[in-house]
């Protein structure tokens, strides 16, 4: 620790900031124009080359590249397009310090965050951290989900935005949820047509979810429903209420197996497209101590946060001191999309500027909040957890890093084990690279399986620092590291995440 | 549609124009090609052996497009992977990169010249530090 840079022990370091935006996706985006226009010293920190997130990946770089990716463009049609006008507010403006390429390793409820560029790493504060790190899509452990050939539909999209690719051969699309509709339509405008579209989803989840159509969620599933009418029309098989979806084949996925209308069929396969919805993701928050509500309807987490995103603590000792300086915007705090993602930006960025100012924030934003989740109640019935609705069979592999199957783990806690971080110690899942982001809701939901008495799953696997990776070269230059935080040698120094219990 | 890259002809003729650049016995996996024609392209190595990028890319992306049928085997039982998510949540896209072993190739752009390595179990601590 270089006594040049630090303060004396004892004295708190001054922040660098006075907001950490993490993501630069559509709802850190929006925070972080309405933050520094405010005149707010605002740092984004993102782990991608170039603003946008998920949703936008890339696309700056695509239409400065153009005409080369007119046919680009064109199949990733105009809900792509439309984040145009926003990453280019944010590129422009210079008050932002903006960090492409930086990983979030640590992120303390004190409005500390660890960072990793370049095999440089160090800590940075801010009066308040707002996270909006977006989704990521449900982990649906099948048989065979580990094999080379085995993807997501995120990942498809990805390589689409980022990598400028169209996946060839026999292609099976697989499982449920509107971002399958989206991206077969994409497919479908590059000139590739799917062997097989196998939905897990049937009639009755929509007849279910029709009383809970607002007449705002029109438009979207007019359009899911005009995508659904082309797929049809260029004759692409589509089946609904499929079950038992199995990859199988040596060294990479060759054929998948699907059950539908109690047949089992067995396809030739080339590459297999999964994609169950997206949840929260959840880890940054978990780290720093974040209370999780787990939703059984999303068969996942979520964090526990006022409407305006302000993050609520887990109960018992916390790591910091002080107020939780934390915020979640987006889909990191609720699943909604991009436009209900740059809602929430503006909402989120009022209160921390109210907040800032000493007053509380007034209902403005709050409306547009609202209205962009009415949606959320009809996509959510329509498109209920498919691959995931049932626990996986013994032999299935649950973490994908340490390669741990649902039989070991139901073994040893029917051996005593009923405790999720007692499970990590003896089987090793949750604590290879991947940290449980994979398996951590799966193994939960085993030990909630094995309790007829639990009210809900418990929480993942207790979160330590570095959440992510961190080569030993940037540890040991660490910079900014706070002297007063060395001094905390407790095990029991983080609470355990434990929630309000299930969907109030 | 799509115009056909120059240094990479779509369909049948892939193969024979990629392989003299990379000549490991090893079947290679027909899951994605080009959209539209790069501007531009740079050379980087994998597993010594020179390969063809795009700027654009990722070493994910660009090793997805050259057929490399896994990137990494798994520390456990030896099974070969390949990316799963391509948003830095699931590790199965490890490889090493210019000399740091487990970096995720669906977060790093590739540049010209770069040493990518295809890892076999969990990294090692040569690949940390070489030599």
């Amino acid at each position: 620790v270089n006594a040049a840079t630090n303060p004396p022990m004892g004295s708190p370091p001054s922040p660098d900031a006075d907001v950490i935006v993490i993501g630069a996706g559509p709802a850190g985006m929006t925070a972080a124009i309405d933050l520094s226009t405010a005149g707010k010293k605002v740092i984004v920190l993102d782990m991608q080359a170039a603003p946008g997130g998920q949703v936008f990946r890339s696309l700056g770089a695509n239409l400065d590249a153009r005409p080369t990716t007119d046919d680009l463009m064109a199949a990733l049609g105009p809900g792509y397009r439309a984040g145009e006008a926003l990453i280019r507010t944010f590129q422009i403006n210079p008050a932002i310090d903006y960090r492409p390429n930086t990983t979030v390793w640590d992120l303390r409820a004190d409005g500390t965050v660890g960072w990793l560029y370049d095999g440089q790493a160090g800590y940075i504060r801010a009066r308040h951290v707002l996270l909006a790190t977006g989704a990521m899509e449900r982990p649906v452990p099948f048989p065979g989900w580990t094999l080379p050939g085995v993807m997501t539909a995120g990942a498809v999209q990805t390589l689409i935005k980022a990598g400028r690719l169209q996946p060839e051969g026999r292609i099976v699309l697989a499982g449920t949820g509107p971002l399958i509709f989206l991206l077969a339509d994409q497919l479908r405008r590059l000139g590739v047509k799917p062997v097989l579209i196998a939905r897990t989803d049937r009639l009755r989840h929509k007849l279910a979810a029709l009383p809970h159509l607002r007449l705002r969620a029109l438009p979207q599933v007019l359009k899911g429903l005009a995508w659904l009418a082309q797929l049809r029309l260029a004759g692409i098989p589509i089946r609904t209420g499929v079950t038992g979806l199995k990859a199988i084949g040596q060294n990479r996925v060759q054929r998948v197996s699907v059950s539908m209308d109690s047949k089992t069929v067995d396809i030739p396969c080339d590459l297999l497209i999964v994609h169950d919805g997206i949840v929260p993701a959840t880890d940054l928050a978990h780290a720093a101590g974040i209370s999780l509500k787990w939703q059984q309807a999303e068969a996942g987490w979520c964090p526990v946060t006022q409407t305006d995103g302000l993050a609520m603590p887990a109960p018992g000792p916390a790591l910091t001191q002080g107020p939780c300086r934390i915020h979640i915007s987006g889909d990191a705090r609720r699943i909604g999309g991009a436009d209900a993602a740059i809602a929430h930006g503006k909402h989120a960025a009022q209160a921390i500027l109210a907040a800032l100012r000493g007053n509380t924030s007034g209902p403005q934003t709050l409306a547009a909040v609202n209205a962009s989740l009415a949606p959320r109640p009809f996509l959510e019935r329509a498109f209920p957890p498919g691959l995931a609705a049932g626990l996986p069979e013994d032999q299935t592999i649950i973490c994908r890093c340490e390669e741990v199957t649902a039989g070991e783990i139901r073994g040893e806690i029917r051996g005593g084990a009923t405790d999720i971080n007692l499970l990590r110690g003896i089987l090793r899942c949750g604590m290879g690279s991947c940290q449980g982001r994979n398996c951590a809701a799966t193994v939960a939901r085993l030990l909630a399986e094995a309790d007829p008495k639990a009210k809900s799953p418990p929480a993942p696997f207790r979160a330590r620092p570095p959440a992510r990776p961190l080569p030993l070269g940037a540890l040991a230059g660490l910079t900014g590291a706070d002297p007063a935080l060395a001094e905390i040698i407790s095990l029991q120094d983080k609470p355990a995440a434990m929630g309000d219990g299930p969907d109030a | 549609m799509n115009g056909p890259a120059p240094a990479a002809p779509s369909g049948a003729d892939h193969d024979a124009g990629e392989t003299r650049s990379f000549d490991a016995p090893i079947h290679r996996f027909h899951m994605f090609r080009p959209i539209g024609t790069p501007a531009s392209i740079v050379t980087l190595f994998l597993d010594g052996r020179p390969i063809m990028a795009y700027p654009h890319e990722t070493v994910a992306a660009c090793l997805l497009r050259n057929k490399i049928p896994y990137f990494r085997t798994t520390p456990v039982s030896g099974a070969p992977r390949l990316p799963y998510c391509m948003i830095g949540q699931c590790f199965d896209c490890l490889v090493e990169i210019e000399g740091i072993g487990s970096s995720q190739a669906c977060l790093i752009q590739v540049k010209a010249g770069m040493r990518v390595f295809r890892q076999d179990g969990a990294a090692s601590a040569e690949w940390v530090a070489p030599q």
